[in-house]
C-alpha cells in the first residue's frame, strides 16, 4: 500500500483543495503527508470486508424538528461577514469573460 | 487560594447568600486576567465591557432571589464556539474579523443560566492540533510550568480555568481536545456522548467526532455546566433526544458494586512509569471505595489513532471547504479570477489546517478512498463494537489521558505523527461517541499534573460523574492550583 507522495502529487491536492502553500510547507509536505498516509499500513492487518462503515458514532435516527416557518436572521445581519458585499450579494472576481 | 481559583459551585454559595456580588467576582476575573495572561496567553479576545454589564444584571436578579446556578458565574468559551457580537476567530487568519450574528445554543444556554462570558479562548487552529502552538495568533503556556504547552486544542481555556482567569470554560473535544489539555492542566475536562450537547454553533472540524464539552476546577462543576448545556436541539440534526439529567443531584460517593474496567492493549501502550503510577493507583483508590476492577479487552484500539487522523482529515477537508473568502471571514483581494482568489485566502491556513486538508483531499481521492477513508469507516465499526462490549461487562472504564504530562513548547511541532499520538488514549471515545471524563489524578515528581479519563456508556454520564467524585473525595488532587509567579516575564 506504501506509496510516496511526491511534490507533484502534493501540487495535485493543493490545486484540487484550492490551497496555496508557501514554499516551506512544498519542502516538507510531500515527505510528511507520505507518513501520515502511510498510517494506514496497519489497517492490513484486519479484514474488514464484511464490517459495516460507521458515518455517525450513534444509531440513532436523525432528529427532525417540525417543518415550521421560524424568524431568521435579518438579510443584513447575514451577509454582515462578508468581505466584500454590494447591495446585499456577495462580490467576487469575474467569473465569465466578457464578451467583445 | 484566590477567589477566582474556587469551583463553581463555592462561588455559586457566596453569590446566593450575598456575600460577594457578581460584579466584584467579574471584576476579580479581569484582575488576575491582568495579572496572568501577558504570560499565559490564554485569551484572544476579551469581553469585559459586556461581562461588566451582565454581572450589574445578575447582581439585580440575584437581590430578588433569583437562585440560577450559573447566575452571575464568569465562564470562558473556546474561540470555535460562536458567540453573538462578539468575534469567533477559530484562531486562524481567515476568521479574524468573524463576528457571529448568533449565539451557539451551548452558549445561549449558559446565558440562560445566568453566566457571563468574559471571553474566548486560545486554540490550535480550528481545533486542530494537541498543544496550542498552532493557534495563528500566538502559543499558550502550561500555568503549572510556563516553559511547556497546555494541551490541546482547548489550550486556551485548560490554561485560563488553571490559571484562576476564569471560574470555568467551554472546549471542544474531536480526538482528545478537551481532555488532554485539562489533563495538562490539572482540571477537570469532559467529552459528553455525541449528540448530549448541540453542536449548533461550533465551528466544525471534524463533525462525526465534534462535541462541546465542560472545562472546570472539580467534577461538581463538570456536571453543573453539563447540566446547563445538554439537550436536545432543533439546530442540530445530530443532537440526541436524550433530556439532560440533573448531573449533580445524581452525585454520590457509593460506588459499590460497580465493575471497573481497565483495556489491556491499550493499558500497555502505557511507556511512562508516572502515567502507568497514577492510573493504577486511581484504580487502587476505586477498589478501596468498593468498586470491582478488572481486565477488559479492546482488540481493535491500536488502530484508533490512524482510524482517527484519517477519518478526520477527510471531514476537515470537507468542512472548511466553506472557507474560500466568499460569505465571511477574510479574503486575499489580489487575485485575477475567482479560483485563484479560493487559494490564496485559504493559504491564509496554517501549516497544520493544510497538512490536515492535503491528507484528507487525498484520503478521498481515487484508490485512497478505499485503502483509507473506507476502511477506517470500517474499523471504527470494530473500535465501537470492542467498547460496546466492554462496557456490557463493566459499568465504566479507566485509562491515561494522555501518554505523558505537559511537554515543553516546540518539543513535538515539527513531528506531526508524534503529535498525534498525543490522542492515542482518548480518540477511542470520539470514534465511539462516548462519554469521557478526564480529571487529574497525580503528579509527576517535577509537580506536572498527570490525567485519568473514566469512559461510559452512551448518555450514561451519571456513572462517569459519579466515579470521578467519588475519587476526588477520596485525594486532594482537585485542590491543588498552580503557583503561578505574578508579574513576571520569562
Amino acid at each position: 500500500m506504501k506509496q510516496t507522495m511526491t511534490l507533484k502529487d502534493i501540487q495535485a491536492l493543493a490545486e484540487t483543495a484550492r490551497i496555496e502553500l508557501t514554499s516551506a510547507e512544498k519542502a516538507v509536505f510531500p515527505e510528511e503527508i507520505s507518513v501520515i498516509m502511510a498510517l494506514a499500513e496497519v489497517f492490513d492487518e484486519v479484514d474488514v470486508g464484511s464490517v459495516s462503515p460507521t458515518v455517525y458514532p450513534l444509531e440513532q435516527s436523525i432528529s427532525m424538528r417540525a417543518d415550521e416557518v421560524e424568524k431568521s436572521l435579518p438579510h443584513e445581519d447575514a451577509v454582515a461577514n462578508g468581505p466584500d458585499v454590494v447591495d446585499g450579494y456577495f462580490r467576487v472576481p469575474r467569473i465569465i469573460e466578457e464578451d467583445d | 487560594m484566590q477567589l477566582t481559583e474556587k469551583p463553581i459551585h463555592y462561588l455559586r454559595e457566596l453569590l446566593h447568600s450575598g456575600e460577594i456580588t457578581a460584579k466584584q467576582l467579574v471584576t476579580s476575573v479581569f484582575e488576575r486576567i491582568d495579572e496572568v495572561d501577558a504570560q499565559v496567553g490564554a485569551y484572544i479576545t476579551l469581553n469585559k465591557e459586556e461581562a461588566f454589564k451582565a454581572a450589574e444584571r445578575a447582581d439585580e436578579m440575584l437581590k430578588q432571589g433569583d437562585a440560577r446556578d450559573l447566575l452571575g458565574i464568569p465562564i470562558a468559551v473556546k474561540d470555535n464556539i460562536s458567540t453573538k457580537g462578539l468575534r469567533t476567530t477559530c484562531a486562524s487568519k481567515v476568521l479574524e474579523n468573524y463576528v457571529p450574528a448568533f449565539d451557539a445554543t451551548a452558549v445561549a444556554k449558559l446565558k440562560e443560566a445566568g453566566a457571563i462570558i468574559i471571553g474566548k479562548t486560545n486554540l490550535d487552529e480550528f481545533g486542530l492540533g494537541s498543544s496550542t502552538e498552532n493557534s495563528m495568533y500566538k502559543a499558550t503556556r502550561n500555568p503549572w510550568d510556563l516553559s511547556r504547552v497546555p494541551g490541546g486544542s482547548s489550550g486556551g481555556s485548560a490554561a485560563a480555568v488553571a490559571a484562576g482567569a476564569a471560574c470555568g470554560a467551554l472546549g471542544s473535544d474531536t480526538g482528545g481536545s478537551v481532555r488532554q489539555p485539562a489533563a495538562f492542566c490539572g482540571i477537570v475536562g469532559l467529552k459528553p456522548t455525541y449528540g448530549l450537547v448541540s453542536r449548533y454553533g461550533l465551528i466544525p472540524a471534524a463533525p462525526s467526532m465534534d462535541h462541546i464539552g465542560p472545562m472546570t476546577h472539580d467534577v461538581r462543576d463538570a456536571a453543573i455546566l453539563l447540566q446547563t448545556i445538554a439537550g436536545p436541539d432543533g439546530q442540530d440534526p445530530t443532537s440526541g433526544r436524550m433530556q439532560p439529567e440533573n448531573y449533580e443531584a445524581a452525585l454520590t460517593e457509593d460506588i459499590k458494586s460497580l465493575v471497573v474496567g481497565m483495556p489491556a492493549e491499550l493499558i500497555e501502550e502505557v511507556e511512562d512509569a508516572e502515567v502507568k503510577e497514577a492510573l493504577f493507583g486511581m484504580a487502587n483508590v476505586l477498589e478501596s471505595l468498593g468498586a470491582t476492577v478488572r481486565k477488559v479487552s479492546l482488540p481493535h484500539s491500536k488502530f484508533a489513532v490512524a482510524c482517527f487522523y484519517l477519518l478526520a482529515a477527510c471531514e476537515v477537508s470537507s468542512s472548511l471547504a466553506s472557507l474560500d473568502g466568499v460569505r465571511l471571514g477574510s479574503r486575499v483581494f489580489e487575485a485575477e479570477d475567482t479560483v485563484t482568489m479560493f487559494s490564496k485566502t485559504r493559504g491564509l491556513m496554517g501549516k497544520e489546517a493544510k497538512r490536515r486538508i492535503l491528507v484528507g483531499t487525498a484520503a478521498l481521492s481515487g484508490q485512497y478512498r478505499k485503502t483509507h477513508y473506507e476502511r477506517a469507516q470500517k474499523l471504527r465499526t470494530l473500535i465501537k463494537t470492542d467498547l460496546a462490549e466492554a462496557l456490557d461487562e463493566c459499568c465504566v472504564l479507566l485509562l491515561p489521558t494522555a501518554p505523558s504530562a505537559a511537554f515543553p513548547l516546540g518539543h513535538k511541532v515539527d513531528d506531526p505523527v508524534a503529535m498525534y499520538q498525543s490522542d492515542v488514549f482518548t480518540s477511542v471515545a470520539n470514534l465511539a461517541g462516548i462519554p469521557a471524563l478526564s480529571l487529574p489524578c497525580g503528579y509527576t515528581k517535577e509537580g506536572l499534573p498527570l490525567g485519568v479519563q473514566i469512559l461510559g456508556r452512551p448518555f450514561d454520564e451519571v456513572s462517569v460523574l459519579k466515579v470521578g467524585h467519588a475519587f476526588e473525595q477520596g485525594c486532594s488532587m482537585a485542590a491543588r492550583r498552580p503557583k503561578l509567579e505574578v508579574g513576571t516575564s520569562d
